[in-house]
C-alpha cells in the first residue's frame, strides 16, 4: 500500500501547487522515480487514477521516468 | 486466516459509531486470528488497517435515510451510495479500489453500517449508543461466518 500512500501525498502536493498557480485542472503529471527509491512504478501507475479521482488531477496523464538514485520527484505538471 | 475488524469514524457524535463498536470488541475475547483496528480517515488510514488481512469486516456510520441505530449489512457495491456523516462511504470505496488495484485487497470484505442520527452533538445519540452492543455481536457473527467459510474452502481444496 506504500505506493498508494505516496500517490496521495504526491497529489496533495500537486493540488497545492495547482491552487497556488490558480489552475483549475491538472492535465498531466511527470514523476521521476529513482531506481533505488523502493517505489514500484507499476503500482504507482495503478494507484494514480484512483487517487486522483475527484481531485483537480482527475483524469490527468501520469508519466513516470525511471532515473538513477533514491528520490521520488514531482518533476513537472501541466495545468489549465 | 487473519481477519481485521476495522472501526471507521471520528470522535464526533454518531460518526464515532464504528470506533465505539471496535472499542467494545477489543475488550472482549475474540477468536484466533482476529485483530481489531480503528481508522479515522479511509485514505490513507484504511490502507494501513487492511495491510496483511485475509478478510476484513469494516464498521462505519452511515446515513441511508433509515431509523437511527439501525444496523445494515452492506455489499461492497452499496458503498458508493452510502452517505455517512462525513462521507466516508466514497473514501472507503476508494480505499478498497486502491488496495485492489495494488493487489493488496483482502479476499473478502464485509461491511456493517450503523445508521447515524441527523442531529450532531459531542457524544453518540441515544439510539446509536443503544445499537453498539448489537453491532459488535453482528460483527462477531460475520467474523465467524467468514472463518467458517474459509475453513470449509480449505477442507474442500
Amino acid at each position: 500500500m506504500h505506493e498508494a500512500k505516496l500517490c496521495l501525498s504526491l497529489l496533495d502536493l500537486a493540488e497545492r501547487r495547482a491552487a497556488e498557480a490558480g489552475a483549475a485542472r491538472i492535465v498531466a503529471v511527470r514523476l521521476d522515480v529513482g531506481e533505488w527509491s523502493g517505489v514500484v512504478p507499476e503500482a504507482l501507475a495503478a494507484a494514480f487514477p484512483l487517487c486522483a479521482a475527484g481531485t483537480r488531477a482527475d483524469g490527468a496523464a501520469l508519466r513516470i521516468e525511471r532515473v538513477a538514485g533514491t528520490d521520488l520527484v514531482l518533476r513537472e505538471m501541466e495545468v489549465e | 486466516m487473519r481477519v481485521h475488524v476495522i472501526g471507521i469514524g471520528t470522535a464526533h457524535a454518531d460518526d464515532a459509531a464504528g470506533l465505539a463498536v471496535a472499542a467494545l470488541l477489543a475488550s472482549r475475547p475474540l477468536p484466533d486470528g482476529v485483530l481489531v483496528k480503528t481508522c479515522m480517515r479511509p485514505l490513507p488510514d484504511l490502507l494501513d488497517a487492511l495491510e496483511g488481512a485475509d478478510a476484513a469486516v469494516l464498521i462505519d456510520a452511515a446515513r441511508t435515510g433509515g431509523v437511527p441505530g439501525a444496523i445494515h449489512r452492506l455489499a461492497q457495491g452499496d458503498l458508493a451510495c452510502l452517505r455517512s456523516p462525513s462521507s466516508h462511504g466514497l473514501g472507503v470505496a476508494q480505499a478498497l479500489a486502491l488496495a485492489a488495484a495494488l493487489g493488496r485487497a483482502p479476499a473478502r470484505v464485509e461491511l456493517l453500517a450503523i445508521e447515524a442520527s441527523k442531529t450532531g452533538c459531542d457524544a453518540l445519540s441515544p439510539a446509536v449508543a443503544a445499537s453498539i452492543a448489537g453491532a459488535a455481536d453482528a460483527a462477531l457473527r460475520i467474523v465467524r461466518e467468514v472463518q467458517a467459510r474459509h475453513d470449509a474452502e480449505l477442507r474442500d481444496a
